[in-house]
């Protein structure tokens, strides 16, 4: 309803962000990366990718969750900083209020990765 | 029209299993040139039909065809058969083909004849491991038939003899044989630790026969690895004693899980059991009694690949059955988060990983006594839980069967149990005659399948018990254990005394009479517009538009004179539709409609209309309908509104009665209505059968704050003086009935987290199209078959099998002629409630925490949609109760007590996203009393929760139990003797605290 008198991108409190590293196995070969969970409200699925975007870093890619509640975003470059966005394809729909900072992300001990793990750019 | 038509079916000759894929020709013989009739493609069960017209074979004068058929390979190129000798002559409109070919002339078209010994993920294996599922699925067997596997060991003992049945393709579906294979002795009582069991079968084998009529058919070799590897889960007690079923508080929650194929981290999850699991299958840990979820994490050492730990304590365990996932979590990664089944993870598959019981006799219908009565009949379902208990089934459907692993009687364990289908008994009858006769088309008592019960519990298979249950009727299911062919109480479980097991009926959502159905449109052009009044006193000029379609002998007719001659006339099924809304969007209804054999259309309607002009351009459709259909079209209509096209056919029913029109509509379907017009009453003098469907996510019409309006509550219960239905569909948007605009109101009202609960629009259609299709039939051809649906007995196949996960349906149901004890209506003061309606006397002997309110039921809830005066009560211990003081009621020639009932919303007092129950006690003057347990018969669900809370809705819904099941035989409980019923009383005692809005108290029938 009414849906040509929304402003894109929606920015709203109910926007949420949580960070940590995490491990993926990418053509079989571990990788560190960096997961942003967004949630706030529904995800739906469509035929373009989605992303998440830290400034000028934007994702891997995005999974989304099988309830459509959240998405988790997997960057394999670490911002420093930035503001966080959410789209499909290259359009930005929506701007969590809370920018990103590094500090905040629950990072993994070094010395328990497995060996030859791909780390990631950092900015 | 004149049509024949050539059916049958194509089998192995020694089997007799239908052959899928062959290609029949049928052919006319004639003196110089055959005439190919036609040609089909034989289905999954060998069948096959071909419809011919006089047109394709007729020659000079012949009127009837002189039938032969080939049969070829599936590319058309191999003949296998030909009855070109055999010549069937004059055939008649239908006709009948039994074909048989042998087995070497169908080569590998003919199937495999062969035993498979699978594990319990579908795998082909020639060696076991203690500890594992042992399964068999065979092949090539004859069809419909009954068969005895029986397992030896290397001495020539019996170890297992299972009774199955093979199913339309003469297969034995995966079948469990030896459940946990080696960790007991089926034989005797012994339990073996994982040890010791390995050291006894290490190396043996074992040998399978496939049996009938006492003669070996087939056999296999099992064998048993020297060296066991495979990953083991085992519930078991501290020693490694297979123990995965107990009492709730007797035993801790214990796994022993062997040969795992990861070490180091790893975390354990109890979760709520499945018929089988699947990767990508969703799973969440139980939650405890304790308020923690199931889980414990465990370290395994390389080295020693293998853990025994305690998941729970007996104190937190909630009675349940449960499974256990076993997953490697790994530094880093997202193991600990990602809750869906990996291919990685270990699972208890198809075996209940632990059975949890409820004290015994808790889970009786009859408070105290021993009948034990539950759920047994079902289908596999694609999804998980991969099983749905189920009371209805579409001929031709395969009947299962999968008994409650928490409901086994405790004294059975390690008992061989037989399957008794039979004709359903009603009480009197149960009463006296408790034998058990087999059906006779499943073989009678000789043919029973009979299978051994596991050493704590039945936790294993569905097992087919009725493959292609061809006879329309009602039955029962009896797990007979002392295999005496009669029914024991406490022990022998039955799904069905109290109220029939299950029935094969027909499914109105995919049933058709008619092959064909015909269409046409109209519009102004030909049939002009009419100026009619709104509610607001406007004018409003409505182009006359429709679509319509009808019965038809034959595909493409377009005329009304081209409806089928099968009948002499049929009634008419009009669709209004609502604000927004396109005529054009429900040709989903009105072509089944018209294949079942009524006029169907739909009216077109401006934009804007209210609800009074919506029923005056009905009349004119009415009219133009019956001037084109003539006396084909019966003075005998039914009529269906969406949104306001829902409030105007109300309108149209009172406006027809006052106008003195004399349409004969006889059925009003509201489909998800408005009611902020007229606020109609559908009563005398115009009285009519009335049905709404309406939806927990309507977006459009979804209630609120203050009055009940804008759903479709307050017409139901302002409806009296006929027969009413109220369907509400859990997950149901307002606007995924119609194809066009669909998704409109998906977003209205709603929040993120209500999205996963909606319905898709397929779910949709079919919920409309097999209510509304049933409630026509009834109303208006006056079969009775369906009625059950609408007292919430059953549920039609197709619809219960659209998204079994969301779907949920709860009914109300009322209907005339009942002895009404208590609708609260009348003045409303802090005591009003202390007297009924019908002047008896209502007290809670003290034992309520606080006095039960009496009142319009959305002043008491904000969240009741009802316009109606209710009871609200809560309860805080067991024991509580309300009691009705009858006098010395004759209530003998009603068929049930009902009442309506619902968990009132955001209370604290009922059960977190769980069904309410209680049990419901009749007593006579001579002190006879029977409790009756509500959930037997219908679930006190609790409310669909809407994320923006406001419309979340504290629905009524009907409990409605057979007056039988107080004075149908029960040992341990007293026959209520209903023709002097001093006392009716709620009984508090399932649950310990509850709070509930309770109205329509009667006895009916």
């Amino acid at each position: 309803m009414f849906m040509d008198l929304v402003e894109y991108p929606i920015q709203s409190a109910k926007l949420q962000w949580e960070a940590r590293q995490v491990l993926r196995d990418l053509h079989e070969i571990p990788h560190l990366l960096l997961r942003i969970k967004v949630t706030g409200t529904h995800f739906p699925r469509r035929a373009l990718e989605a992303f998440v975007s830290i400034g000028e870093v934007r994702s891997r890619f995005v999974e989304i969750g099988p309830d459509g509640l959240s998405a988790s975003a997997y960057f394999d470059r670490a911002p420093r900083e930035g503001v966080v966005e959410f789209g499909y394809g290259a359009e930005v729909l929506l701007r969590f209020p809370v920018p990103f900072r590094r500090a905040v992300v629950r990072e993994l001990d070094p010395a328990r990765l497995p060996p030859h793990t791909r780390r990631m750019a950092s900015e | 029209m004149i049509t024949f038509r050539i059916r049958g079916t194509v089998r192995v000759a020694e089997t007799g299993a239908g052959v899928p894929g062959l290609f029949v020709k049928a052919y006319d013989q004639d003196l110089l040139f055959d005439d190919l009739l036609g040609s089909a493609y034989t289905q999954a069960d060998g069948r096959f039909e071909i419809v011919t017209t006089p047109e394709d074979f007729r020659e000079f004068f012949e009127v009837k065809p002189d039938i032969y058929l080939k049969v070829f390979s599936p590319d058309g190129e191999t003949l296998l058969y030909s009855s070109e000798n055999a010549v069937r002559f004059r055939a008649g409109r239908l006709e009948e083909f039994d074909i048989r070919i042998p087995r070497d002339r169908l080569g590998s078209l003919a199937g495999e004849s062969r035993v498979r010994l699978i594990d319990d993920t579908g795998q082909e294996r020639e060696t076991f491991d203690v500890g594992e599922s042992l399964d068999v699925h065979i092949t090539g067997l004859r069809p419909e038939a009954v068969y005895d596997l029986v397992l030896y060991d290397q001495d020539g003992a019996a170890i297992v003899a299972n009774g199955v049945i093979s199913n339309g393709r003469g297969e034995i579906e995966p079948t469990t044989l030896w459940p946990q294979l080696g960790c007991d002795d089926p034989r005797t009582d012994e339990r073996l630790t994982f040890e010791e069991a390995q050291e006894r079968w290490r190396g043996r084998g074992l040998r399978l026969e496939v049996r009938q009529n006492g003669r070996a058919v087939m056999e296999q070799t099992v064998r048993l690895g020297d060296s066991f590897t495979r990953p083991v889960l085992l519930g078991t007690d501290e020693r490694g004693v297979v123990r995965n079923g107990f009492v709730a508080g007797d035993s801790d929650a214990v796994l022993s899980a062997y040969n795992l194929p990861f070490h180091g981290d790893v975390r354990v999850f109890l979760v709520a059991r499945q018929h089988d699991w699947r990767p990508g299958n969703p799973f969440a840990a139980a939650q405890l009694a304790s308020g923690r979820p199931a889980i414990a994490d465990v370290r395994v050492e390389s080295g020693n690949r293998r853990f025994r730990q305690r998941i729970a304590e007996a104190h937190e365990l909630r009675p349940g059955a449960y499974d256990f996932v076993v997953r490697q979590i790994r530094y880093g990664y997202e193991d600990d988060e990602d809750l869906v089944l990996r291919p990685t993870d270990l699972v208890t598959r198809r075996i209940t990983g632990l059975v949890v019981r409820q004290e015994f006799m808790q889970s009786k219908t009859v408070h105290g006594g021993c009948v034990n009565w539950l759920p047994i009949s079902g289908r596999t379902i694609i999804g998980p839980p991969y099983f749905q208990y189920a009371d209805a089934f579409q001929v031709g459907e395969n009947v299962y069967a999968a008994l409650d692993p928490a409901a086994l009687d405790p004294n059975h364990k390690g008992k061989m149990v037989a399957l008794y289908v039979v004709q359903s008994k009603d009480a009197a009858t149960w009463t006296a005659d408790k034998s058990l006769t087999h059906l006779a088309q499943l073989g009678g008592n000789p043919a029973v399948q009979k299978f051994l019960t596991q050493s704590d519990c039945i936790n294993h298979n569905t097992r087919l018990v009725w493959p292609n249950a061809n006879a329309p009727g009602l039955y029962d299911i009896v797990a007979d254990f002392n295999d005496n062919a009669v029914l024991d109480s406490p022990g022998d479980i039955i799904d069905g005394y109290f109220a029939p097991g299950f029935r094969i009926v027909t499914d109105p959502t995919t049933e058709t009479s008619f092959a064909n159905h015909g269409g046409f449109q109209y519009d102004e052009m030909s049939q002009g517009s009419k100026t009619v009044t709104n509610d607001f006193g406007n004018p409003v000029t409505v182009p006359l538009k429709a679509v319509v379609r009808f019965p038809a002998d034959m595909g493409g007719a377009t005329m009304p004179g081209q409806i089928s001659g099968a009948q002499l006339s049929y009634p008419m099924t009009i669709i209004v539709h609502g604000n927004g809304h396109d005529y054009q969007g429900y040709d989903y209804l009105l072509d089944h409609w018209a294949q079942n054999g009524f006029i169907a259309a739909s009216i077109h309607l401006n934009g804007g209309m209210t609800g009074t002009d919506r029923a005056l351009i009905l009349f004119e459709h009415i009219n133009i309908l019956k001037g084109m259909f003539g006396g084909k079209a019966a003075n005998n209509i039914g009529i269906m509104g969406h949104s306001r096209g829902g409030e105007g056919v109300v309108i149209a029913a009172r406006k027809n009665q006052q106008m003195g029109l004399g349409h004969g509509i006889n059925a009003v379907i509201s489909l998800a209505p408005t009611d902020q017009y007229t606020h109609e009453t559908l009563g005398p003098p115009w009285a009519t059968p009335y049905l709404v469907i309406y939806g927990a996510m309507d977006g459009d019409l979804a209630g609120g704050d203050g009055p009940p309006s804008d759903t479709g509550f307050p017409l139901y219960d302002r409806a009296n003086g006929q027969k009413k239905s109220f369907i509400f569909v859990y997950g149901a948007t307002h606007d995924r009935f119609t194809t066009i605009g669909a998704d409109t109101d998906l977003f209205w009202r709603k929040g993120p987290s209500d999205q996963p609960k909606i319905l898709n629009a397929a779910t949709h259609l079919l919920v409309a199209k097999g209510y509304a299709t049933a409630f026509f039939r009834w109303q208006l051809r006056g079969e009775d078959q369906w009625v059950g649906m609408f007292r919430g007995e059953w549920v039609p196949t197709a619809v219960a099998q659209a998204e079994p996960a969301k779907l949920k349906i709860c009914v109300q149901y009322s209907n005339t002629g009942a002895s009404l004890i208590d609708d609260f209506e009348g003045v409303h003061t802090p005591l009003s409630w202390k007297v009924a309606t019908s002047g008896a006397g209502v007290d809670d002997l003290g034992t309520l925490p606080a006095a039960p309110q009496e009142d319009k039921l959305y002043v008491v809830d904000g969240h009741s949609p009802h316009d109606t005066a209710g009871l609200q009560l809560r309860w805080d211990n067991f024991g509580d109760k309300l009691e009705y003081t009858l006098g010395a009621l004759n209530v003998k020639n009603f068929a049930a007590l009902s009442f309506r009932i619902t968990q009132k919303v955001d209370s604290p007092s009922n059960p977190a996203d769980q069904p309410q129950d209680l049990y419901v006690t009749l007593s006579d003057t001579m002190a006879n009393s029977r409790s009756i347990k509500a959930s037997k018969f219908t679930e006190i669900a609790a409310p669909q929760k809407r994320e923006l809370n406001q419309y979340t809705k504290s629905a009524l819904c009907t409990v409605r139990i057979p007056l039988s099941a107080y004075t149908i035989e029960v040992i341990g409980t007293q026959k209520v003797d209903l023709t002097s019923v001093a006392a009716l009383r709620f009984d508090f005692l399932a649950n310990a605290t509850g709070e509930v809005e309770i109205d329509s108290v009667e006895f009916s029938n």
